[in-house]
């Protein structure tokens, strides 16, 4: 049966995709600052008691070509801000195993100019602010008389605040969060706007409490210094006629700051999550297919967004899922299957690899330790004729096992003794060095960070739990829908990588960061960890539970057939 | 429309103990009993909520009566006022300190405190909260306040029963163990909710007066009391008291509804992150119910509005009632209908649900009202009362059977449902049990030989009330119905 797909777009790349979600975020994101600021001014500038003034104020301040040529810089940095901003959303970050390469990250070419936009746009701000709407505070000095200025304090006050306050918000929010959250249900992008923005108003404001105090301790003890470097520079006279007004203002404006660049992440996450649909075929070269973006490491919100897909066409789309279980025509081959339960397996293959190289070494040091004990009993001599059952890790070709029937014999020899000397020097040495490294601090900064693997995975466990559940619906959708049977064969494949996957995950319980909840931190890698967790048992359980009368007839090993009794079952 | 004068009642004094075939099976006397009927509840846990197992309720205080007071100096005595009772009770003993400066600053920060209340009331009035008494006004359970079981839940998938008594405590029972196992903590209080998560072996979701608690029980374990570190803790500021809350069939989310509060919340649990469903209706909802097929959800406010929500787009279609509110309603085990009763009219109301399949018959054109299915107005049968406002109802898992509780009389009545050609309830049997009050009802899930009705009565008893089919395949729906006269009639009060 051949099934063709609507709308099946004739090119569909990953670049045509983000390009429509980048641009329109950044359309959005310019188009919030332009009304953000008329907004301002036409509250600032309002008056209640006279309301019909206040309107022609208004259309004056929005129509007049000075409010346009003075938003003109400002709208410019906002979009170069956002082009730049956007590469960080949409590109991979870079892994930094060590925290010397993690510093070094810090000092990019592309930080530099973020944090120069950033600062940049904190001073354009509340410089447009200030001198669109007149008063006190318009300029930087005053003309007092003829031949000299006077420094306005407060304006150069609100000014280095914002500076500040950018600086701030790029160090403290954005850099510490580069995350795109996926919301929990995908409403339309206006609702989760209406939801979002009151609270991300109030959000703002408490988060610019403590950067203003921040700034006014500095000022308090660096003011008269600037106040003086810059009155020299530009030959102004100083007047002590300060108003501590300012201080409200400098928090109104940080909130204001806080808020615009709030919007702007807010914008890139409404747009970037929102679910698109993949094709499923693969008409010609320049098409995108939902299993290539499945493995598309380089760009994880493609692979997020593909995996998030799967979820939907799983749950949402028989008609799509029908196209999964065809056959090809001519050949007969059900390769939109075939290449799916493929990428998917290359991802969790890859998670297993990673997962299980990092918890290789703890698994070492504990087999040692239990293989240690063994040794212990082993010396004992009247158990000397038994062999130990309960070890999990002595097999019969384990070296390390003592064979009775030829008792120990003294084969050293003196060739074998300096050998011994030889290692035992090698090893103190390097013990020695070790303990160095670790007391200079070397091993802190160069060394590796413990566990930054697992957190790196734990940072995509989306992938996982979208794509298993997604997964785990396909195949129990597949036992009335797929006339042909092409999920079966796939069927103990998908099975033993789920359990697989399920034990390395039981495997980080090992480490303490991991298995238990921390008070008082937000401990993201905990929570992750469950959540891939439960939802790779919840799959396992829906496939188990659709096919609980054909589970005797799969062809499981006996690992896994013991694993989905003992933990996935329900036992009545 | 059908009424209650199709039910037969009981003999007084005689309590039901099963339905079989259609015919209901009473025990007269005390040696009566359900084995002689049907062995289909015999392993089933016999459950009686006792006085001896509640636990007395504890204010913490009891030790301190043992103690002598004893001067400290006024700051130690602001500390400790300060870890035991809070920032509000210090500032009260602070402003009672004889040093002017003291007591003036502590009652100045309590003034500030009541304005920023006051402020914080005009700008959001549905914060107003009238404590257990908004509870037992929306619950599902009757009379939730004084009843020794407050709800069941039965697992979806084992012989498992998760009962909340009225010292909040959570007890599950098993067929197979004996040892029942405990949740209870000091987090969880007022409970007035119960619900096992789907596609898991013991997950439940515990909604209780500030929030919901998910614990993971391991059903075999040993540790009958587990820890609250096993225990997903989801709390909202002013999300209070949570009322009613529901998983979606895949066991992805949890949503919780909160009788004072507007928003809706759907729960990611494990990442502790949440959505909001808010739509103007209310100042609170009652109620959530997901649909069995995953696609729909049904939530009820405070007010006439209630609201389907298709869960793929998350849009809504906005209902209302003529006055009152939704009390109670359920889903039909197809997801097509919704059945609901108001708490102003006696009746039972079905709406059926636009579904969004291509291939649709052509029922969705007259998709604009709903259908008043059966009249419940309050009647005398053999001098006994039956009928009234409903206080909640159950469909069970084949979809074959509805269970309603009233607000005002004993018994439960128990329908079958017809669904061919159209919905149809069909008086099948009366529940008693001598003067007792049923408070709370939950059918088992995975009951092969039928349905099993579980009825939590007020003397502290779970009665199960197994309604067999002796062949499966010749239940009601699967025959020919030729004594159901069509004569529902559309209000068109529902718009």
């Amino acid at each position: 049966m051949q099934v063709n797909q609507p709308n099946l777009s004739v090119t569909f790349t990953y670049k045509d995709l983000l390009f429509r979600k980048l641009y329109n975020a950044i359309i959005c994101s310019v188009i919030s600052q332009i009304l953000i600021l008329q907004l301002c001014m036409v509250i600032i500038k309002g008056d209640p008691l006279y309301p019909s003034s206040w309107c022609t104020t208004i259309f004056n301040t929005v129509t007049s070509f000075t409010t346009w040529l003075y938003v003109i810089p400002h709208i410019t940095i906002i979009f170069a801000q956002c082009l730049i901003c956007a590469k960080d959303y949409v590109l991979s970050s870079n892994f930094c195993s060590t925290r010397f390469k993690k510093i070094l990250s810090v000092f990019s070419l592309h930080n530099l100019v973020l944090l120069s936009l950033h600062s940049l746009v904190g001073v354009l701000q509340v410089w447009l602010i200030l001198s669109l709407t007149g008063g006190d505070y318009k300029g930087v000095t005053k003309r007092i008389d003829e031949t000299s200025s006077v420094l306005v304090e407060e304006t150069l006050f609100l000014l280095i605040g914002g500076l500040w306050i950018g600086m701030y918000f790029f160090v403290k929010v954005y850099m510490s969060d580069k995350h795109l959250v996926f919301p929990v249900i995908h409403q339309k992008k206006l609702t989760q706007f209406k939801s979002n923005v009151m609270s991300l108003l109030k959000s703002s404001f408490k988060q610019a409490v403590w950067p203003c105090m921040y700034f006014i301790m500095f000022y308090y003890c660096w003011g008269l210094e600037i106040k003086r470097n810059f009155a020299y520079m530009f030959n102004l006279q100083i007047q002590n006629s300060y108003n501590s007004k300012v201080y409200f203002y400098h928090w109104l404006f940080a909130a204001l700051i806080f808020f615009n660049l709030n919007l702007i992440k807010l914008f890139f996450s409404l747009f970037l999550t929102e679910p698109s649909e993949f094709p499923l075929v693969k008409p010609n070269q320049n098409v995108l297919t939902l299993q290539e973006s499945i493995n598309l490491d380089k760009l994880p919100i493609v692979q997020s967004l593909a995996c998030l897909d799967l979820y939907f066409l799983s749950l949402w789309c028989p008609f799509r899922r029908q196209i999964l279980f065809t056959l090809s025509q001519p050949g007969e081959h059900p390769h939109n299957w075939n290449s799916l339960i493929e990428a998917i397996l290359k991802l969790y293959r890859s998670y297993i690899e990673i997962l299980d190289k990092s918890t290789e070494n703890l698994n070492d040091k504990s087999i040692l330790q239990v293989n240690s004990l063994i040794h212990c009993q082993n010396n004992i001599p009247k158990f000397r004729n038994l062999r130990n059952m309960s070890s999990p890790y002595s097999t019969p070709e384990s070296p390390k096992m003592l064979d009775i029937n030829r008792p120990y014999q003294n084969t050293t020899t003196s060739e074998n003794r300096s050998e011994n000397l030889l290692t035992a020097f090698q090893n103190k040495l390097s013990n020695t060095i070790s303990i160095l490294k670790t007391i200079t601090g070397i091993n802190y900064i160069f060394g590796e960070i413990p566990q930054a693997s697992i957190q790196q995975c734990l940072s995509n466990g989306h992938l996982i739990i979208w794509s298993s559940q997604g997964l785990s619906e396909l195949i129990c959708a597949s036992l009335k829908e797929d006339r042909y049977g092409v999920v079966q064969k796939d069927l103990p494949g998908v099975i033993s990588t789920l359990v697989n996957l399920n034990q390395v995950l039981d495997k980080l319980n090992r480490f303490p960061a991991l298995s238990r909840r921390i008070v008082g931190s937000d401990n993201y890698n905990y929570k992750m960890k469950n959540a891939v967790s439960s939802s790779l048992k919840r799959s396992l359980f829906h496939i188990c539970n659709t096919f609980r009368n054909y589970l005797s007839e799969i062809p499981l090993s006996k690992e896994v057939s013991s694993y989905l009794q003992s933990t996935i079952l329900v036992k009545n | 429309m059908r009424n209650l004068h199709d039910f037969i009642i009981p003999q007084r004094g005689a309590s039901c103990l099963c339905e079989i075939d259609g015919r209901t099976y009473y025990s007269e006397n005390s040696y009566d009993n359900i084995s002689a009927y049907t062995l289909a509840v015999e392993t089933h846990p016999d459950i009686r909520i006792t006085n001896d197992l509640i636990h007395p309720v504890s204010s913490g205080d009891e030790g301190r009566s043992l103690f002598l007071t004893v001067d400290v100096p006024f700051v130690k005595q602001l500390t400790q006022v300060y870890y035991e009772h809070g920032l509000l009770e210090t500032l009260h003993t602070a402003s009672t300190h004889s040093k002017f400066i003291v007591s003036k600053t502590a009652l100045l920060a309590l003034k500030v405190i009541d304005l920023f209340q006051k402020a914080q009331l005009f700008f959001n009035p549905n914060i107003i909260y009238n404590g257990i008494s908004t509870i037992n006004e929306c619950s599902q359970t009757r009379n939730w306040i004084s009843q020794s079981v407050r709800c069941l839940s039965w697992h979806p998938y084992s012989c498992l029963i998760a009962v909340c008594s009225i010292d909040d405590s959570v007890r599950i029972y098993s067929n197979t163990n004996n040892a029942n196992h405990l949740l209870r903590c000091k987090q969880q209080k007022n409970v007035t909710c119960l619900a096992w998560r789907p596609l898991t072996n013991g997950e439940l979701a515990v909604g209780h007066e500030e929030g919901v608690i998910v614990w993971s029980i391991d059903p075999h374990s040993l540790v009958v009391r587990p820890s609250i570190s096993n225990a997903v803790i989801l709390y909202k500021v002013n999300h209070r008291p949570v009322i009613s809350i529901t998983w979606n069939p895949r066991g992805d989310f949890l949503v919780s509804a909160a009788a004072c509060d507007k928003s809706i919340y759907v729960w990611n649990v494990e990442l502790n992150r949440c959505s909001t469903l808010k739509k103007p209706s209310g100042s609170g909802n009652t109620l959530v119910k997901w649909s069995p097929t995953g696609d729909k959800m049904f939530t009820a406010s405070n007010g006439i509005v209630f609201r389907v929500w298709d869960c793929k787009t998350w849009e809504s279609e906005r209902w209302t009632v003529l006055s009152g509110r939704v009390q109670a309603a359920c889903w039909t085990s197809c997801g097509t209908h919704l059945l609901f009763a108001t708490t102003s009219e006696p009746l039972i109301y079905s709406l059926r649900i636009k579904s969004n399949a291509v291939f649709t018959s052509d029922f969705e054109s007259s998709n604009d009202q709903a259908v008043p299915l059966f009249d419940l107005t309050k009647i005398e049968l053999n001098g006994t009362c039956v009928g009234g406002l409903v206080q909640t109802m159950e469909i069970d898992p084949t979809g074959n059977n509805l269970a309603v509780i009233f607000q005002s009389t004993n018994a439960v009545a128990l329908f079958n449902i017809a669904k061919k050609p159209s919905i149809e309830l069909i008086a099948s049997s009366l529940i008693t049990d001598c003067d007792e009050i049923p408070t709370t009802i939950s059918f088992q899930q995975n009951f092969t030989s039928g349905a099993c009705l579980t009825i939590g009565w007020s003397n502290g008893r779970i009665q199960h009330f197994p309604i067999i089919y002796s062949d499966l395949s010749n239940n009601l729906n699967n025959s020919n119905i030729n004594n159901i006269v069509n004569n529902t009639n559309t209000i068109p009060s529902f718009n």
